[in-house]
């Protein structure tokens, strides 16, 4: 997804509805993006690999990483995100930033499949 | 496809812009005698058009709902948004052939071109500003 050539790209989205929500059809909408200096919300993430795993390829095979987002991670931690105040992000700034420190932690890697 | 010229002070050299209609339509409803198309003018209404500044926090300007590539509407979204994360209750229209527009807005509560950036400019969930303010910044 994509704002204008000026607030650019928008880098993760969560949308739905919660009865918490005042909005329209009680609408949540979090659309985060910024990457200019100060409101720049782009975040590098590493997973370290289980104790004792590698990536093993040999020849004419291939490996699978299984990777999982926990949808929670957005709403805390290290900032406590409450839909009743804040159903709705649009904008890069503060808020953007503070929700893409949230879901920067969302991921983690469940499991490495080698030599399939 | 009209353009958002201002007043030109007399006391500055102009160029005319040719504005031709074309077969098979009809006259336009917008009068240009006091508001003559002139290149210059033309250049500095689409430079206010892409400009943050009309709005409070420098982030909305006309462009940011009404965007070149989706028509002049808002692209990707159902609904247009504004200042401090507020959405609209509509999409933004898209912009073409107005001049010959009749009324403007999706409610034809505007019947002037002239006069309807007022409206998104002063809308607290849309630009949030003060015309007068605008006009202190752009100075």
């Amino acid at each position: 997804m994509f704002w204008t050539w000026n607030s650019g790209y928008i880098m993760a989205k969560l949308e739905g509805n919660s009865p918490l929500s005042n909005e329209a059809d009680n609408r949540i909408q979090y659309h985060i993006g910024g990457f200019k200096q100060a409101d720049n919300v782009l975040k590098k993430v590493v997973l370290p690999f289980p104790c004792n795993t590698a990536l093993e390829f040999l020849a004419n095979s291939y490996a699978t990483i299984t990777i999982t987002a926990n949808v929670n991670a957005w709403f805390n931690n290290p900032n406590d995100l409450y839909i009743a105040q804040v159903p709705v992000c649009m904008t890069p700034g503060d808020l953007s930033k503070k929700i893409a420190s949230n879901y920067s932690k969302m991921f983690s890697l469940v499991s490495i499949e080698n030599n399939r | 496809m009209n353009s958002c010229s201002k007043k030109n002070d007399t006391d500055h050299k102009t160029t005319p812009l040719n504005f031709t209609i074309p077969p098979g339509f009809p006259e336009p409803q917008y009068k240009f005698e006091g508001n003559p198309l002139t290149s210059e003018g033309f250049e500095l209404g689409r430079k206010l058009f892409y400009d943050g500044k009309l709005s409070k926090d420098g982030n909305f300007s006309c462009a940011s709902c009404h965007q070149q590539f989706a028509a002049f509407a808002t692209f990707d979204h159902d609904l247009s948004h504004g200042f401090n994360n507020q959405f609209t209750t509509r999409n933004a229209p898209a912009l073409f052939n107005m001049v010959w527009q009749k009324e403007f807005q999706w409610d034809g509560g505007v019947n002037h071109i002239e006069v309807q950036p007022l409206a998104p400019l002063t809308a607290a969930n849309e630009m949030a500003e003060d015309i007068n303010n605008v006009i202190n910044k752009l100075k």
